[in-house]
């Protein structure tokens, strides 16, 4: 029995193959969406983009900020009624969308993670200012380093150069596969 | 004695400092040994989680198995690093395949530690607390606290099953231990936007007036946290809501970790008390600590 339009487009097919998620088990009682802390502040609420993925529309939710302003908090998870993992939806959607996304918060979250990379591969550790949006608050930001809350420059670890010939090849072969 | 691989996360060597000193010497004073993992590599929370998935496993696996080395399971104090190692964890043990992609990667062989446990599981087994009440000279008897443990340890102890029901009263039934009293209000495990916090302070802020407007309400003197995260956020959530309204009325946020530290008789400085953004010292000195 179908009782709702199974979609067959590349999108919604790779979106099922990489999360491992049908969404059309999904029958719309919007628990996610009531749950969700931030759906206020999102293009389209949980529901709406369940609805969207089982239309085909999956474009759309590519290019909404719903998946960057989503904190992975997993209440939409805990309370399915069907079990659907939402939060492993957006992973996918991430995935698919990293590269084409132009949203405020996506920007945000791929330029943050450009400079835990950096971090990363320099020192095996990350410093809270490399990543934190608090420092467009200069006077917050003065405050928090008085209190000598953030160490300005990561700790680097020792013997790391494995590490970082792994991440370096690591990131070659991914943008080669691009 | 138990001994266990200690992982710090960045986070306590950075904004949290509190959090690990504070670890280290209740731990040691209830018996717990804390092996500090060498050369420790970060757990991908918040970044590598976002966007890479795979890259994620690769770097918990490497800590995995400096500890499996070591012949000690993990115990981290950030429920973040906990979700990410735990996963991590998990994922291999089920798929030989990506363990084997994850060791191909990493060109050496896994060697998983046995299991990763965080440390609010750690610091509130039966044992340690009875051991806690009997040694301590202090009490937070007087203390209202909103026990808030942030969304990332409720959902990974779920979906491991590393704790026995009920899952969620492990810090509250501490807290009694130590003579307070533990609030019950709504948003013990809600989001406090902390994994945005890299990427748009509008996430946050939303989350954290939610979550402040809350524990004002239930009338909360102090609220525990077990989350470097969630931790900075609610102090700077109130940092900022202050500059709205000066005569705003501030919630001290402190880890549990420096709580059983005042009981244990550790002096403020010591449990990295002069770094809270929040100033705590007249909350303490009302309850004669």
């Amino acid at each position: 029995m179908s009782a709702v339009v199974v979609s067959d487009n590349k999108l919604s097919l790779e979106l099922i193959r990489i999360s491992g998620i049908d969404p059309n088990t999904c029958y719309q009682c919007g628990r996610c969406s009531g749950a969700c802390g931030f759906a206020s502040i999102m293009q389209y609420s949980p529901a709406a983009i369940m609805r969207l993925l089982q239309l085909g529309k999956v474009e759309d939710v590519l290019s909404s900020n719903s998946l960057w302003v989503c904190t992975t908090c997993a209440n939409c998870d805990a309370l399915c009624p069907r079990e659907i993992k939402f939060t492993g939806l957006i992973s996918a959607l991430r995935l698919m969308a990293q590269h084409t996304n132009s949203t405020h918060q996506g920007k945000a979250v791929i330029a943050a993670q450009e400079r835990f990379m950096v971090s990363l591969r320099a020192h095996g550790r990350v410093s809270n200012p490399t990543l934190s949006a608090f420092l467009e608050d200069l006077p917050l930001a003065y405050r928090i380093v008085r209190k000598g809350r953030v160490r300005l420059w990561p700790e680097k670890i020792k013997r790391n150069q494995s590490l970082k010939n792994m991440l370096t090849a690591y990131l070659k072969q991914k943008e080669e596969h691009r | 004695m138990s001994k266990f691989a200690y992982y710090p996360g960045c986070s306590l060597h950075g904004c949290a400092q509190q959090y690990d000193c504070s670890t280290r010497l209740v731990s040691q004073r209830l018996g717990i040994e804390l092996e500090e993992i060498p050369n420790w590599n970060c757990c991908g929370a918040v970044t590598a989680s976002a966007t890479d998935p795979f890259l994620e496993v690769v770097l918990n696996a490497r800590n995995l198995t400096l500890a499996g080395q070591a012949g000690l399971d993990i115990v981290t104090p950030c429920t973040q690093c906990y979700a990410h190692l735990q996963g991590s964890h998990r994922a291999l043990t089920h798929s030989p395949e990506l363990s084997r992609r994850v060791a191909e990667r990493l060109q050496h062989n896994l060697e998983l530690t046995g299991a990763v446990r965080s440390l609010p599981e750690v610091l509130s087994n039966p044992q340690v607390r009875d051991k806690l009440q009997r040694i301590a000279h202090k009490s937070l008897s007087g203390l209202k606290i909103v026990v808030y443990y942030g969304c990332a340890w409720g959902r990974t102890t779920a979906a491991s099953g590393t704790t026995s029901e009920p899952k969620l009263l492990l810090l509250e039934d501490l807290v009694a231990a130590m003579g307070g009293e533990a609030l019950p209000w709504p948003y013990t495990t809600e989001c406090c936007g902390g994994q945005q916090a890299i990427a748009d302070n509008t996430i946050t802020h939303l989350a954290t007036t939610k979550l402040l407007g809350m524990a004002a309400a239930c009338g909360a003197d102090c609220i525990m946290t077990a989350c470097p995260f969630c931790q900075l956020n609610l102090e700077l959530g109130q940092l900022r809501l202050s500059k709205q309204d000066s005569a705003r009325q501030n919630i001290p946020v402190l880890f549990f970790t420096q709580l059983m530290g005042l009981v244990l008789g550790y002096q403020a400085k010591q449990l990295g008390l002069p770094k809270q953004l929040i100033d705590p010292s007249s909350m303490l000195k009302n309850i004669g600590l």
